[in-house]
């Protein structure tokens, strides 16, 4: 399973992760990401763009992913 | 939390004392009353030593605890109300006063209380406020109350800290406590209760 782990007092609400993922990410009614899970090649290539495209760095790779080799930025 | 009750606490556990008594802060409108009782002694018991009036409902675990029915948990021990009494705050509800509007200015004073680090904490709880706030005023709208829980819903569990969390775990329980008052508001735009509760804390407008 892919997921993203939200750091949520990073986040400031600048979307980038929901124009990259928009499949793991819904915004909330104030426009804060909430994250769903992903199982396929498709979910674990739109969790790591989100982790790069994220301006505050508030998004990081977690789930069975985050521990191998995968690019991970922190 | 590093407040005086904790700190004489972890005194006597230092000295190797067991602990058989519990430290409760009373908050009434007109102040804050201390009180140490053995941990078998009623809630009711221990109201009555710090010379609370019996009150229609209580707010047991400070701003971020629980609301009851005092009848609901005045005859139980301390003991059995330990996690739910948590740092022993207890802040009790005049039978005139109207535990809706009490509801709102605490849950604005929580808002205002956010670190303002985390989104949903800093957005939601400002709306949860404005919301309760008009409830509580007889300004509701219609469904206001599945706004409320809708909004809680998209607060709990999202903030860095719990903080938001116990702000919707007390909102939810007055939900429930106060239902009948919340019901008189929507129809009659008043519940007839006084709505000049001070709470502690609370930074005036």
């Amino acid at each position: 399973v892919t997921s993203l782990e939200l750091d949520a007092a990073r986040c400031d609400g600048v979307g980038m992760c929901l124009l990259v993922a928009p499949d793991l990410v819904t915004l909330d009614r104030w426009g804060f990401p909430v994250i769903e899970e992903a199982d396929d090649a498709r979910g674990l290539r739109q969790a790591k763009a989100a982790a790069r495209a994220c301006p505050h760095r508030a998004l990081r790779l977690a789930g069975d992913q985050a521990a191998g080799s995968l690019v991970q930025r922190t | 939390v590093h407040n005086v009750e904790t700190l004489a606490r972890v005194a006597t556990l230092t000295g190797g004392a067991a602990v058989t008594t519990q430290l409760l802060t009373f908050t009434t409108p007109t102040g804050q009353t201390v009180v140490e009782r053995d941990l078998d002694s009623t809630l009711a018991a221990a109201a009555a030593v710090a010379g609370v009036a019996s009150p229609s409902n209580v707010l047991l675990g400070g701003y971020g605890g629980t609301w009851h029915r005092w009848d609901s948990v005045s005859d139980r021990s301390l003991r059995s109300l330990g996690s739910i009494i948590s740092a022993g705050i207890v802040l009790t509800l005049p039978r005139e006063t109207c535990g809706a509007a009490v509801t709102a200015r605490v849950l604005r004073y929580l808002a205002q209380s956010s670190a303002r680090q985390c989104g949903p904490c800093l957005f939601g709880l400002a709306d949860l406020a404005d919301v309760m706030d008009r409830v509580a005023s007889g300004r509701g709208r219609r469904g206001d109350i599945d706004r409320l829980q809708s909004i809680a819903a998209s607060v709990a569990s999202r903030g860095a800290c719990h903080h938001p969390d116990g702000a919707v775990r007390m909102l939810a329980s007055a939900l429930d406590v106060f239902a009948a008052d919340l019901a008189n508001h929507r129809r009659r735009g008043h519940c007839g209760r006084r709505h000049d509760h001070i709470v502690p804390g609370e930074v005036a407008a």
